[in-house]
């Protein structure tokens, strides 16, 4: 009896001791006059997504000098690769661990079911008081399109381009040895006879394309066709994006590939296409673009690298929530952080020293706007800029096309603009739905892998697949959304008659449905 | 007692296949760590190198910075982890094996019942980021491996099994506290099942993955373990500066080779450290093992 | 554990008495007793996790109860029957092997004569368990991999089989990962059994051999009947953990590779995998089956001790 009740005892106490939930000290803080350097130092612990550098020290110290005078606030910044920040973000969000600020997207840290469950700070009612000029410098389609169904905003996108394209990366070297010209090639099955020849005589590239799940031949999919990225929509019909004809065939291209030897055997276990291009074991790889995205990834390597678009450039689905900084519900100074969000997005030389580090330590300045990285420097983010702050104020290198910010201007200005663009679907709080959408995420990101890289028979994956998809309630839940985009649609009939317009010019296919015209 | 030629002869082939079973995948490791980029490509890994080069060893030393430090951090977490732990464990474990020890039982079960029950990794990692604040700290790759509360079962069995109960009485009589008497009576006879308890967690600190995974996000406090399991995906890992030191030439990178020349550097020491604990090992199991 | 019993339970009375007499013991105890609060008590208020509707603004505590909810979730998937089959299926295969493989191997080498043989053949065969599972996986990456691995670049040709794809076929993975269990944990355990029969006092079997009893009988008859004890203890604790799995083996091995998700995945990873990928929406389903792993696991182990009880209360834990 002793026994029980000790137990009791002991669970009652942890229970209570662990109880202690958020405090609400928030509030308080959010009377900061933003245009008073604040008295109290605040250390604001920044998780950033990207290769932790190794002179990062120094430069925070930097950094803390500098914002000495201006919010008084130093930095300590966390680094991590894609899949530790990943493990590492959710953990501490489900742990309602504290931090200040994080990079969050669509497709990272779920942004929006995370802020429906209010793990971020809704810093969309303060952009006004705290952050008035780096929320104007958006296109408001960013911040609509990443207003969460309770109607706020949490993050605060990252100001760069949001169009893109799809195409190849590739060994400028190689392919003018062989007289190839990329552009001539739209398709991801007509380069099978190119790498069959470069897997035949270059004997370093054993398999001349790489890919993982990221760059596997279904991106090309996403892009071309009217099927968007987080597979649910065509443009004006909800389908199941894994059961079109068009998914399947590019799994299949994979999969021939793979059995044709020209791409590696571990693809599905590992990710190194980018080192393993560095490397010079492979000829190319397919990959999102955009003005000066192969001196982003490439630099200092032994091999010449160009880029060669195969798309038209579009506005990116939900195109604020590509890339984003979330504060934290748990920060204890919202405001601050905000000051530092802002400060970020519209002082050169703040986001400039995160990016490139310190002058003369890490990079020489050139001209007013271009920097020389140093030989074997110790800091260098820029491969990550994108996922930082406002991209039109980091410096450009000396390998930059000096042209590349008004480029990128260029591709937002002139991408073509999707109605379905800004539709979210909203799950009402009904817990069975929410149910829904986590077991579909879970299933589709167990499977995507396995029936596009190739390394397994797409055929029986993808019946699997639909298998699953359907028990957790997929079609449940493609019906809700089809209702809800058509809801949607009738709030835009001019865009959508456009759309049906352009979409029988490009692809030569009826118009699906004429009634939701009107 | 005579020798039976025919049953020695056959336990001796049936060990000899064990003990080739049990080194085979390690000898086919550093088989690979001692074979060339190309020789890997065209043969595979082989079981023994069919192109010998060290090159893999070489290119860890001049660009395994961070193997450096974090075979420093591994270090001093197996030190003082195990240190640390031992002593502690012992220090409870002793007074679960005192018979006059009147909260004996309700400290039994205060141990015995981590075994049973538990509330999840969750809100284990909650108490370990939020009241303890270990995140990013040396102490969060030591701290909760402390106490265990099976070590602690075993060597408090151990304890009550081989300390006579006169020698403690006796001390006691001529005046010793119990803390001389735990240094100076009960330490040096309980001798094996200390080391048994110090091996364990020697292995068990040297060995971890799991909470530099959970709690360490600072380059500078990964350990050797925590860098092999992110170079399993990508030997880049290897080295911090990424971006520069390892984009020297197609072949120049034995990438394959060093990430399993790094798996023997990082196994070697704890191989070598078994046979000193040997002659503990098996005595302390026995007696520890077995309840009491 | 009976014979103290006749000492006095600590009284009201009797307490300043006790303490002052304790106290040394006590302190020596302190520094343990506060780390198993820490880490192993005060972590139990996570028992509540799974009754909640979390969101992040009002904390754990903070946040509605909702009843049976992400229990009703859990199990209308299907992972949830999947990772008990397999949690317990690997289980119930390592017990039954285990014990068998652990027991004979331990007995086959206390029959050396030569001392110094069966210990260079213990130091040779317990090396695998100081290897930790990420040099496993290293290990057995160097086994399976598609392009350079032993299996499919050496064996498989030999035998004029095609290579196969190891980490995209679940089927075969419940046999590879009995192969890396026994052969990581075999030469430990068996260390412990032989241990054991170590204790056994050599007269019994100096007796029996006189009375002309030849090896084998002597096994069945006296190192059997001895290790009996431990054996059964071994495997209620195992029963106890059958829903816990070897966290290392099973997520290290396979590389957390999706696609053998359907014969790898345990109640262990799945909670894992869920924390890491999910964020605030998972964690309600997440601990429910931690939940479900611990509360089973304590019923059962008080079940399986019940019945050793029963059957035998010698053997029983407690």
């Amino acid at each position: 009896m002793k026994r029980v009740l000790a137990l009791f005892l002991a669970i009652a106490f942890a229970v209570i001791a662990g109880g202690c939930g958020n405090s609400g000290e928030q509030g308080a803080m959010l009377t900061e006059d933003p245009n008073e350097v604040p008295s109290d130092t605040y250390e604001i612990n920044w998780y950033l997504m990207g290769t932790p550098q190794e002179d990062i020290s120094s430069v925070e110290m930097a950094i803390n000098d500098y914002l000495k005078d201006k919010i008084n606030a130093t930095v300590k910044i966390h680094a991590m690769d894609a899949a530790q920040y990943e493990q590492k973000m959710n953990t501490m969000i489900q742990a309602g661990e504290y931090f200040d600020i994080a990079f969050a997207a669509r497709w990272m840290l779920d942004y929006f079911g995370n802020s429906e469950a209010g793990a971020y700070f809704p810093m969309g009612d303060y952009f006004d008081k705290y952050m008035p000029e780096s929320s104007k410098q958006m296109d408001p389609d960013q911040l609509e399109s990443i207003r969460v169904s309770d109607g706020k905003v949490y993050g605060l996108p990252v100001h760069k381009e949001y169009a893109g394209q799809i195409g190849w990366i590739y060994r400028k070297d190689i392919a003018d040895k062989y007289g190839i010209n990329m552009a001539d090639y739209k398709t991801v099955e007509s380069l099978k006879p190119v790498l069959e020849t470069i897997k035949a005589n270059e004997p370093d590239m054993q398999y001349p394309i790489d890919w993982d799940n990221d760059s596997a031949p279904r991106i090309l999919v996403e892009q071309e066709s009217n099927i968007f990225r987080n597979g649910m929509y065509s443009n004006l019909e909800v389908v199941n994006y894994m059961d079109t004809p068009e998914f399947k065939k590019a799994c299949e291209v994979a999969r021939d590939f793979y059995e044709s030897g020209l791409v590696k055997k571990d693809v599905l276990t590992t990710h190194d296409t980018i080192q393993r291009m560095k490397e010079g074991k492979c000829f190319c790889m397919l990959s999102p673009l955009k003005p000066g995205k192969v001196e982003e990834l490439f630099k200092n390597t032994n091999y010449e690298f160009a880029q060669q678009e195969i798309t038209a450039a579009r506005v990116d689905y939900m195109p604020g929530a590509a890339s984003m900084q979330v504060i934290s519900a748990t920060s204890k100074n919202p405001a601050r952080c905000m000051r530092f969000l802002e400060l970020l997005n519209t002082d050169p030389v703040l986001m400039n020293l995160v990016i490139y580090g310190i002058e003369g330590k890490h990079y020489n300045k050139i001209d007013e706007n271009t920097v020389q990285i140093k030989q074997g420097t110790t800091y260098d983010f820029s491969a990550n800029a994108w996922a930082v702050g406002n991209n039109f104020i980091v410096y450009l290198t000396d390998k930059d096309d000096p042209q590349k910010h008004e480029k990128l201007k260029e591709l937002n200005d002139n991408a073509e603009r999707l109605v379905s663009n800004l539709f979210m679907f909203d799950d009402k709080g009904d817990n069975e739905m929410i149910q829904i959408q986590t077991e579909l995420d879970v299933i589709n990101s167990r499977y995507m892998a396995q029936a596009t890289t190739g390394a397994l028979d797409p055929g029986p994956i993808l019946e699997q697949w639909k298998e699953e998809w359907k028990a957790a309630g997929g079609e449940k839940y493609i019906e809700e959304m089809s209702k809800q985009y058509e809801e949607f649609l009738k709030k835009y009939p001019e865009k959508v008659q456009e759309t049906i317009e352009r979409e029988k010019e490009l692809y030569n296919i009826e118009s699906k449905d004429d009634s939701l015209t009107e | 007692m005579h020798k039976n030629i025919k049953l020695e002869t056959f336990l001796h082939a049936f060990f000899l296949v064990l003990c080739a079973c049990s080194i085979i995948p390690l000898l086919l490791v550093i088989s690979v760590s001692l074979t060339s980029e190309s020789g890997i490509v065209s043969k595979g890994y082989t079981l023994l190198p069919s192109e010998l080069s060290t090159n893999a060893y070489e290119y860890i030393f001049k660009n395994g910075n961070s193997v450096a430090r974090a075979y420093g951090v591994t270090i001093i977490n197996t030190i003082t982890g195990a240190g640390i732990s031992t002593l502690l464990t012992a220090l409870f474990a002793y007074g679960l094996s005192k018979k006059d020890f009147r909260w004996r039982k309700i400290f039994t079960f205060y141990v015995f019942f981590t075994m049973l029950f538990n509330g999840g990794t969750v809100a284990w990692y909650i108490v370990c980021t939020k009241w303890l604040n270990l995140s990013n700290t040396i102490w969060a790759m030591i701290l909760p491996y402390l106490m265990n509360a099976w070590n602690i079962i075993i060597l408090r069995t151990f304890f009550s099994t081989t300390i006579p109960d006169g020698i403690i009485e006796s001390a006691k009589l001529d005046g010793a506290g119990e803390f001389r008497i735990f240094f100076q009576l009960v330490l040096p006879i309980s001798l094996p099942g200390i080391a048994t308890i110090a091996l364990f967690q020697t292995l068990a600190y040297w060995n971890d993955w799991w909470l530099p995974l959970l709690f360490i996000t600072e380059p500078k406090l990964y350990n050797l373990q925590f860098i092999l399991q992110n170079m399993m995906n990508n030997i880049q890992k290897m080295s911090e500066n990424s971006n520069y030191a390892l984009s020297t030439g197609a072949m120049d990178v034995p990438s394959e080779s060093a990430r399993m020349a790094l798996c023997i550097i990082a196994t070697g020491p704890i191989l070598f450290v078994y046979p000193f604990f040997q002659k503990y090992f098996i005595q302390g199991l026995t007696v520890g093992a077995i309840k009491g | 554990m009976k014979k103290e019993a006749q000492k006095k339970p600590i009284g009201y009375k009797k307490l300043s008495l006790g303490l002052k007499n304790d106290m040394p013991i006590l302190i020596m105890m302190l520094p343990g007793a506060v780390l198993i609060l820490l880490f192993s008590y005060l972590p139990m208020f996570g028992i509540i996790i799974p009754f909640k509707d979390i969101n992040m603004r009002d904390g754990i505590l903070g946040s509605p109860w909702c009843g049976l909810q992400n229990f009703e979730f859990l199990f209308r998937t299907e992972d949830a029957w999947l990772i008990t089959r397999n949690t317990i299926g690997y289980n119930v295969i390592f017990i039954i092997i285990g014990t068998f493989l652990n027991v004979s191997i331990a007995i086959m080498m206390s029959l050396f004569s030569s001392k110094r043989a069966s210990k260079i053949y213990q130091t040779i065969i317990i090396m695998p368990y100081f290897l930790s599972y990420v040099i496993v996986s290293y290990l057995v990456f160097a086994f399976l991999s598609m392009d350079n691995g032993f299996l499919n670049k050496t064996i498989l040709p030999m035998l004029g089989i095609e290579p196969i794809n190891w980490y995209t076929v679940p089927e075969q993975w419940p046999w590879i990962l009995c192969v890396v269990n026994f052969w990581k944990w075999t030469g430990y355990s068996s260390v412990v059994y032989l241990a054991a029969i170590a204790g056994i006092d050599v007269q019994l079997y100096e007796a029996a051999e006189i009375d002309g009893a030849n090896k084998w009988k002597q096994i069945i008859h006296i190192t059997l009947p001895s290790l009996k004890l431990l054996i059964v203890i071994q495997t209620i604790l195992s029963i106890g953990k059958i829903l816990n799995s070897d966290f290392g083996l099973f997520y290290q091995v396979p590389m957390n590779s999706g696609a053998l998700y359907s014969t790898t995945s345990t109640i262990n990873t799945y909670v894992y995998n869920k924390m890491i990928s999910g964020g605030a929406k998972t964690l309600g389903m997440s601990s429910a089956a931690a939940f479900y792993q611990s509360v089973v696991g304590f019923v059962l182990v008080l079940l399986a001790n019940m019945i050793v009880n029963k059957v035998d209360p010698d053997s029983a834990l407690f």
